[in-house]
């Protein structure tokens, strides 16, 4: 497949924003102290498009922390389906990549959906750093995933559409005429660790008593850093809140992370997964073997975020690796 | 008829007590609830049979210890306050001394008039049906509790670590930073207050249910000495399984 691309320049970025935040509530990377977080941003000149990677991955905007997803009374219940038009600015294809991956599970999913239906993603080029294995997750080409995408090239931009959505924006006047075809657009770069997934995937099962998951749950602090700042890990809990009175309340979904004790306890006190061990290898199950098998990715982009936030310095690629999965 | 509420403390700040009056939704309590004993919060008490009561702080003097006993009679429910009835919380830092020395070391010369024993936790003096964690608790933690009790359920606990709320604030972790934190061991809720402003987290909410001890400790020695690691778990929740091991230097 040939993409079409348009060159847009930088002193014109600043328009393509305003146009955007015309209709949009948009969520740019900005500084935060010495690192770089996704926040809603009114003004391009907060906007920093050269940034390593943000702290939360975009998912802190589809499925949020605490979100109420219906209130009810003795009367019955009202859905409270989020109608906020929230356009990303400046995505790395990674994080860009893990929203068409999250797809996959949510699409069906009313609050997700009502979200995403309604968003517009621009992504951008990155600089890949030495946590970045987006290539070993087949998450470094451009997808669909993103509607519109600005690639760095020399002291311009080219913008691929890649929706209805980013061909409306691609038509207007800031980007230049002429067009620029190429092939396919791929972050390139060397690995510092490169794994080979459908290695990985078969090792897994086969690896289930491999010493790699004692030694590196023993090193685990269960403190769930690595499920939170992923870009797909989206386990959640649902609770009840009532306000003092039991006649009304809301229902909320919230985080919650599968390295935890209570995550597999089910009602009785039984536990599926009792031992950190367990937990632990479960991510990993999850992320390079099951989810593979239901949707043909793994639910992993590479991103590095897990890597860069562990404070016991536990490097996902590094026990793959021990698995077998050059 | 409204069920019929108590709040007693012992020994600490009545920081706790301050957050109940603190809610937002405090005359929605006063509403729901008919509060029959409140020493700090109105001039008219009398004991009669609760249907729940609130015990803030610690127990250090064999009134006290009556007390708690007289409450758990007179109370269909008990529910510990904040980390000093929890777990003992600063007062409990007798525990780790010689009482002798520590009573004149506070009180010089006057110190043999002072009656002062080793504190234990409320669990370890009466049965506890429920705790609000935390120095201080949080409104919110209090409105959660009544508000599941007025349903008729369970208050649930917050299962989760406090770097869970941590990092869902963005901050990047202290222990990365080399400052030692109790975040992954201590149970979260709280909305990770000090590690946002900079703080370790002190473990006041106590430990988790199941926590990875030894690899905090592993990651701990590298960046404190043994005093610090004494120190940082000897602080809000020294009586508390697991912290009561560190506080008292075994590591």
């Amino acid at each position: 497949m040939t993409l079409m691309g348009k060159i847009i320049k930088k002193e014109n970025l600043k328009r393509l924003f305003d146009d955007v935040s015309r209709e949009f509530k948009v969520i740019a990377p900005v500084k935060k102290g010495e690192d770089y977080v996704l926040s809603e941003v009114e003004s391009f000149s907060d906007v920093v498009l050269d940034y390593p990677t943000t702290i939360l991955p975009p998912k802190k905007f589809l499925l949020p922390y605490k979100e109420p997803i219906f209130a009810f009374d003795a009367e019955g219940f009202k859905d409270l389906i989020p109608d906020e038009k929230i356009a990303f600015f400046g995505l790395h294809l990674c994080d860009a990549n893990a929203i068409g991956r999250l797809d996959l599970v949510f699409w069906n999913d009313p609050y997700y959906r009502a979200r995403r239906d309604r968003m517009l993603i621009i992504g951008i080029s990155c600089k890949p750093t030495e946590t970045c294995f987006c290539k070993s997750m087949k998450a470094n080409s451009l997808t669909n995933a993103c509607d519109l995408f600005l690639l760095a090239k020399d002291d311009k931009y080219i913008g691929f559409s890649m929706t209805e959505k980013g061909r409306k924006i691609v038509s207007q006047l800031y980007f230049e005429p002429e067009t620029v075809n190429v092939e396919e657009v791929k972050i390139e770069y060397e690995e510092k660790l490169s794994l080979n997934l459908y290695k990985v995937e078969r090792k897994i099962l086969e690896d289930y008593n491999n010493p790699v998951w004692d030694e590196t749950a023993k090193k685990c602090l269960a403190c769930t850093n690595c499920t939170v700042v992923c870009p797909l890990c989206y386990c959640f809990d649902v609770v009840d809140e009532t306000f003092i009175f039991p006649g009304e309340g809301l229902r909320f979904r919230c985080w919650d992370s599968c390295l935890l004790l209570s995550f597999a306890r089910v009602a009785g006190g039984h536990n599926f997964r009792r031992d950190l061990k367990a937990r632990y290898r479960n991510v990993y199950t999850h992320k390079f073997k099951t989810y593979i098998d239901e949707f043909g990715v793994p639910s992993c982009v590479g991103c590095g975020r897990c890597i860069i936030f562990c404070p016991a310095n536990i490097d996902m690629r590094e026990v793959l690796f021990k698995l077998g999965g050059v | 008829m409204r069920p019929k509420v108590a709040i007693f403390d012992l020994t600490d700040c009545e920081g706790c007590e301050v957050q109940i009056v603190n809610s937002k939704l405090i005359d929605k309590v006063l509403e729901g609830v008919e509060i029959v004993h409140f020493r700090l919060g109105q001039r008219v008490n009398r004991w009669e049979k609760f249907d729940v009561a609130f015990v803030e702080g610690a127990a250090i003097t064999s009134d006290e210890l009556e007390l708690v006993k007289k409450i758990r009679e007179h109370s269909k429910l008990v529910i510990a306050l904040g980390s000093c009835a929890c777990f003992g919380g600063i007062a409990a830092i007798n525990n780790f001394m010689d009482l002798d020395e520590a009573k004149r070391y506070v009180y010089g010369e006057n110190a043999d008039k002072i009656e002062v024993l080793y504190v234990k936790p409320l669990p370890e003096i009466i049965k506890v049906d429920f705790m609000i964690r935390g120095c201080p608790i949080t409104p919110e933690d209090f409105e959660r509790v009544v508000s599941d009790l007025l349903a008729g359920r369970i208050p649930r606990e917050h299962t989760r670590p406090v770097c869970i709320d941590c990092k869902s604030k963005e901050n990047i972790c202290l222990l990365l930073k080399g400052i030692p934190c109790a975040g992954p061991v201590t149970y979260g809720g709280c909305g990770a207050p000090c590690p946002s402003a900079g703080m370790p987290c002190d473990g006041c909410r106590g430990p988790l249910e199941e926590l990875q001890m030894s690899a905090e400790l592993e990651l701990l020695k590298k960046i404190a000495t043994k005093e610090d690691i004494v120190r940082l778990f000897r602080k809000y929740a020294p009586m508390a399984s697991m912290f009561k091991e560190v506080g008292g230097g075994k590591l």
